[in-house]
């Protein structure tokens, strides 16, 4: 009897251990062809994107203008949703490795590359000042992606955005302010879902937002959103302090 | 005044939208290497050296990393800038010498941009 019991008890644990190999094996496939996947999407998109300027270039008219800014925003999406891919993959493969930041050079990195667009004039608001938190360098995704949203659903040419750092107790929470659409109660907490948009009417992958959540849960900190009592969105997050 | 830079990509497409991009600009001569080892040995025979090499990671024969390194032997004052789809070699392409990383995919007001940052 007892050895019945040990020879099955011991079966159970050969087939968990293949089960583990083969998990392991899946992930590391999985791992790969994202690599691999991403790599070479991404030098098919240079070289539609760099064809793209070069015809944008060439004097065209202004509906063939129209053409080539079209494809190009369409290639630089499909650039973006690669990234966001990778990111998911790296966010669900394990833990995040947490170092020391200061938050103020995090937000002076990210303001500069989203103000400096083409198709909108965006003046963001920030003062700066030395704040430390726990985090990654995946925090810069975190703002990157909550004022492009701003920038996303301000319908208007010229968009106002507010960034707001507070020390609390124990805590840092960073508010991002906008005077765009705003976002109805219903989806206030949907939008943190994969794949959801807050308006059909804007272009995205329904990735940003989700990967956003992500980050945020991973450094145990919390994100939602109240709405801009002049009109427009509010989107907060909270993160543990460090020591200074 | 013209610039010479030798851009080193597997990739023939990529090689010849450099070319495109650069030379539309009338202030860069472009000359070409399709690996790593390609990029070595023309570098070593090249009588008047490149102002920038343009260098992928991803190469057959001879990868960007230690087609820089050895660059970078025969030449300590060789300026490089990695352009690759991958950002993981950022950070060894930074430690190993390169002056600078650019991501694919780049627009053109980068690359030049980029460019006239290293020539200083």
């Amino acid at each position: 009897m007892l050895l019945e019991t040990l020879a099955s008890e011991a079966a159970v644990a050969l087939e968990n251990a293949s089960l583990f190999e083969r998990e392991r094996e899946a992930a590391l496939q999985i791992e790969f062809l994202n690599d691999l996947m991403s790599h070479d999407i991404n030098n098919l998109n240079q070289i539609s994107l760099g064809y793209l300027e070069l015809l944008r270039n060439l004097g065209l008219t202004e509906k063939q203008r129209m053409f080539a800014e079209k494809a190009l925003n369409s290639v630089k999406s499909s650039a973006q949703l690669v990234e966001n891919v990778k990111k998911l993959q790296k966010l669900k493969g394990g833990e995040i490795k947490l170092e020391k930041l200061n938050l103020k050079d995090i937000l002076l990195e990210v303001i500069p590359e989203i103000s400096h667009r083409a198709d909108k004039n965006v003046d963001v608001t920030f003062s700066p000042h030395d704040i430390w938190i726990s985090g990654t360098p995946l925090l810069k995704d975190v703002f990157f992606n909550l004022m492009d949203n701003a920038i996303k659903y301000t319908l208007s040419h010229d968009v106002r955005i507010e960034v707001c750092v507070q020390e609390l107790d124990d805590s840092i929470r960073v508010c991002i302010k906008d005077w765009g659409s705003g976002i109805p109660d219903e989806m206030k907490t949907k939008i943190f879902d994969r794949f959801e948009r807050i308006g059909k009417g804007v272009k995205g992958s329904g990735l940003g937002l989700y990967i956003v959540k992500m980050i945020v849960t991973k450094l145990s900190g919390k994100i939602w959103v109240e709405d801009n009592p002049e009109g427009g969105s509010v989107f907060c997050v909270e993160f543990p302090g460090v020591a200074k | 005044m013209s610039f010479y830079i030798l851009i080193v990509d597997d990739e023939p497409e990529v090689l010849e939208l450099y070319q495109f991009m650069l030379e539309s600009d009338n202030t860069y001569v472009v000359e070409y290497a399709k690996d790593g080892y390609e990029a070595v040995e023309k570098y070593k025979r090249m009588p008047t050296k490149p102002d920038i090499v343009i260098m992928d990671y991803r190469m057959p024969i001879k990868d960007g990393i230690e087609a820089t390194k050895e660059i970078l032997s025969q030449n300590l004052n060789a300026k490089i800038i990695f352009a690759s789809a991958d950002p993981t070699c950022k950070d060894l392409a930074m430690m190993v010498g390169a002056k600078d990383f650019i991501k694919k995919p780049f627009s053109m007001d980068i690359l030049i941009g980029d460019i006239k940052k290293v020539l200083g």
